[in-house]
């Protein structure tokens, strides 16, 4: 920590104090009884598990991003398609997440097209061309991807590299926000993201324009259970 | 410390609207996509929740703020609080300076403008970069945001290859993929270089102590990522007590903002990991004087979506840059007084038609046009809006309404004078304003009491 006199006691206090006179209350500590919380979802229909990926598949569609389903099982299977997809666009330099399923997606590539991400350096991770992340959970409805970055050099993969391989196991997929996992542990930290295609901006003239900033590609590959 | 608030450059934009076709037309799609957005969902149940859980976080408002503050310490983040703009800039350019910054790229931020912070920055030697591709475009061209989600709305394709053109030395073009891609280019290199990142904040969770932020481009986890120091900037209102009001909040404003279901980023921030550090400002700016008026308090529910903007017909007449605030359209006519400068407080609040359709478009139900009656109230009764003339000419209207004989006085003597403002080439005032854009209908020939006396 940096010792510098940033906290300002009075202003706290102040602002407190104020809110409380705005709300003509006293010091209290304890919260009232929270709005109760009716049954009206967000997503309006509860979809089977097979049902889920279809729609998880067609939603991600929707906003330019591309789903694929593995039928075959397994690791290898998983890893065969993310090898598949490297070599068709010719990904040179693949940064991949120190999670265990996204390891287990990435050791078909050849190692000469992988990228260590080895320490604090983030200037390597400026020269990948595709980054290789894995999911926590889906949510169908919306077709997110749910992604934890926990490591500060890897916090830059889902948003740096042109391209953007996510991958999922199919037990994964929830059916829209109400059932996804929006809490967060006391011990995690860094960031948890919910990805919902490729990057994207609409700032000049309502004209949506695919790769502002993050990727312009984006492909969940959802291995089979 | 300077008049924030220009009352007559202001006055003199909404007597003389100035806003480019671009923006209508743009602002009309914007409504389209959120229209269309809604269908999908019980729109109507989730904006009730949504109001009540705001009301609700609101009411707790100091409680859960402790809480949240705890909580984010307990996740290795530092929270500082700052009752004025000038105050969070001060905090801002000591973590800058504590952390040898030079630039600082900047995700989306309302709070920023306020702040004043670009400008602050740059005093003190700092770079600041904005990454936001139309926050971009309006620093690029020494502009201001003139909407709360779209800043450079105001400007045409065309515009901003031009703009390119001339401060980047790039080739012109007006197709927005070339353009939105010569962005990322440009600022691809900052990220990595700069050492300090700074964020806004869409809702704080109490329950969690973890900041949520959305965005389309990747640039605000960009700007939260890569530099060694996030410094995330909020508004006091921006708590909600669990993250399962996420559930509520987060299908309403991507809706509402930009017709998505979700956006394409919905960070969750939760905590610094090691070699990392993380600072909350939480900035009170006059957001506390909102809530002391029990009339204003609903004005912090706002989640900064910009719907009220897209279908105001003033805004959309006027374009945001005529409201002089960094909160434009309904909800800035409402703000601006306590927030910004309390000499809007006599022009803004009546810059609107009251015609409701705010309040209707508002995700979680925000009655502006009710404040906005209530601010005009309270402009007239400490007088500092209405002139002489308009108060004159109120007590006329009032003893021609109280008496038959003084009403069709004044119907003859209006019906005199309008035929004489037809013809007239001098047209001064507001109402000379007025009639020079539009035709004044000539009067009838005879009154409805004449008409109907006149028949046989």
């Amino acid at each position: 920590m940096v010792g510098i006199a940033i906290v300002s006691a009075d202003a706290r206090a102040d602002i407190l104090a104020r809110i409380r006179a705005g709300l003509g209350m006293e010091a209290r500590a304890e919260l009232s009884e929270p709005p109760p919380i009716d049954a009206t979802r967000t997503s309006p229909d509860v979809a089977t598990r097979p049902d889920s990926c279809a729609r998880f598949a067609r939603e991600l569609a929707a906003v330019g991003g591309e789903a694929i389903v593995l039928v075959e099982a397994g690791d290898a299977a998983l890893a065969r398609a993310v090898a598949e997809r490297v070599a068709r666009f010719d990904f040179r330099a693949v940064a991949v997440q120190r999670d265990s399923l996204a390891l287990a997606a990435a050791a078909g590539i050849p190692a000469a097209r992988l990228i260590q991400l080895s320490g604090a350096s983030i200037d390597q991770l400026e020269r990948a061309d595709c980054a290789i992340v894995a999911a926590e959970s889906l949510i169908a409805d919306t077709g997110s991807a749910v992604v934890h970055v926990t490591a500060y050099e890897e916090r830059l993969l889902p948003y740096l590299p042109p391209a953007c391989i996510i991958v999922a196991r199919a037990s994964g997929v929830q059916v829209g926000l109400d059932e996804a996992a929006l809490g967060a542990g006391e011990d995690e930290r860094g960031e948890r993201v919910f990805i919902t295609g490729p990057s994207r901006t609409a700032d000049i003239e309502k004209t949506v324009v695919l790769g502002a900033h993050g990727p312009g590609s984006l492909t969940v590959i959802i291995a089979a259970d | 410390m300077s008049a924030r608030f220009d009352r007559a450059a202001v006055k003199q934009k909404f007597r003389e609207p100035g806003a480019p076709p671009v923006l209508a037309t743009s602002m009309q799609r914007s409504l389209d996509h959120k229209r269309a957005a809604q269908a999908g969902v019980p729109w109507e149940a989730l904006r009730d929740r949504a109001h009540a859980l705001k009301a609700d976080a609101i009411a707790n408002l100091d409680i859960l703020l402790e809480q949240f503050e705890r909580r984010f310490v307990e996740r290795g983040g530092r929270v500082v609080w700052a009752r004025t703009a000038d105050e969070a800039a001060d905090a801002f350019l000591r973590i800058c300076q504590a952390h040898g910054a030079k630039s600082v790229v900047k995700g989306k931020s309302m709070v920023s403008e306020e702040l004043r912070l670009n400008e602050r920055l740059a005093a003190a030697g700092i770079d600041p970069v904005e990454t936001d591709l139309g926050e971009f475009i309006v620093q690029l061209a020494g502009h201001k945001p003139s909407h709360v989600i779209a800043p450079a709305a105001h400007l045409s394709a065309r515009d901003v290859g031009t703009l390119f053109e001339r401060k980047l030395g790039l080739e012109f073009s007006d197709d927005p993929q070339t353009l939105s891609l010569a962005a990322r280019a440009r600022l691809r290199g900052r990220y990595v270089s700069a050492e300090v990142g700074m964020t806004g904040v869409n809702f704080a969770v109490a329950q969690t102590g973890t900041l949520i932020v959305v965005e389309n481009e990747g640039n605000g986890g960009l700007s939260a990522a890569a530099p060694r120091v996030h410094v995330a900037l909020m508004g006091i209102e921006k708590v909600i007590r669990r993250t399962a009001d996420l559930a509520t909040f987060l299908p309403l404003l991507a809706r509402s903002g930009t017709g998505q279901k979700i956006t394409t980023y919905t960070h969750h921030f939760l905590g610094p990991e090691a070699g990392k550090h993380q600072y909350c400002i939480i900035v009170d700016a006059g957001r506390t004087a909102l809530l002391a008026d029990p009339a204003t308090r609903e004005s912090l529910y706002c989640i900064r979506c910009g719907a009220c903007m897209n279908v105001c017909p003033v805004y959309r007449r006027v374009g945001g840059g005529a409201y002089g605030s960094v909160y434009p359209g309904p909800i800035g006519a409402v703000v601006t007084p306590k927030m910004v400068d309390p000499a809007a407080a006599s022009v803004l609040p009546f810059a609107s038609t009251l015609c409701g359709a705010c309040k209707d478009e508002c995700p979680v139900k925000i009655d502006l046009p009710l404040q906005l009656v209530h601010l005009r109230r309270l402009a007239v009764d400490t007088a500092v809006a209405g002139g002489l003339l308009e108060r004159r000419a109120m007590r006329m209207f009032v003893r021609a309404m109280s008496d038959v004989r003084a009403y069709s006085r004044a119907v003859k003597w209006l019906r005199l004078t309008s035929r004489v403002a037809q013809r007239s080439p001098w047209k001064p005032g507001p109402l000379g304003a007025w009639m020079r854009r539009r035709t004044l209908p000539a009067p009838a020939g005879q009154t409805f009491r004449e008409w109907w006396g006149s028949r046989s």
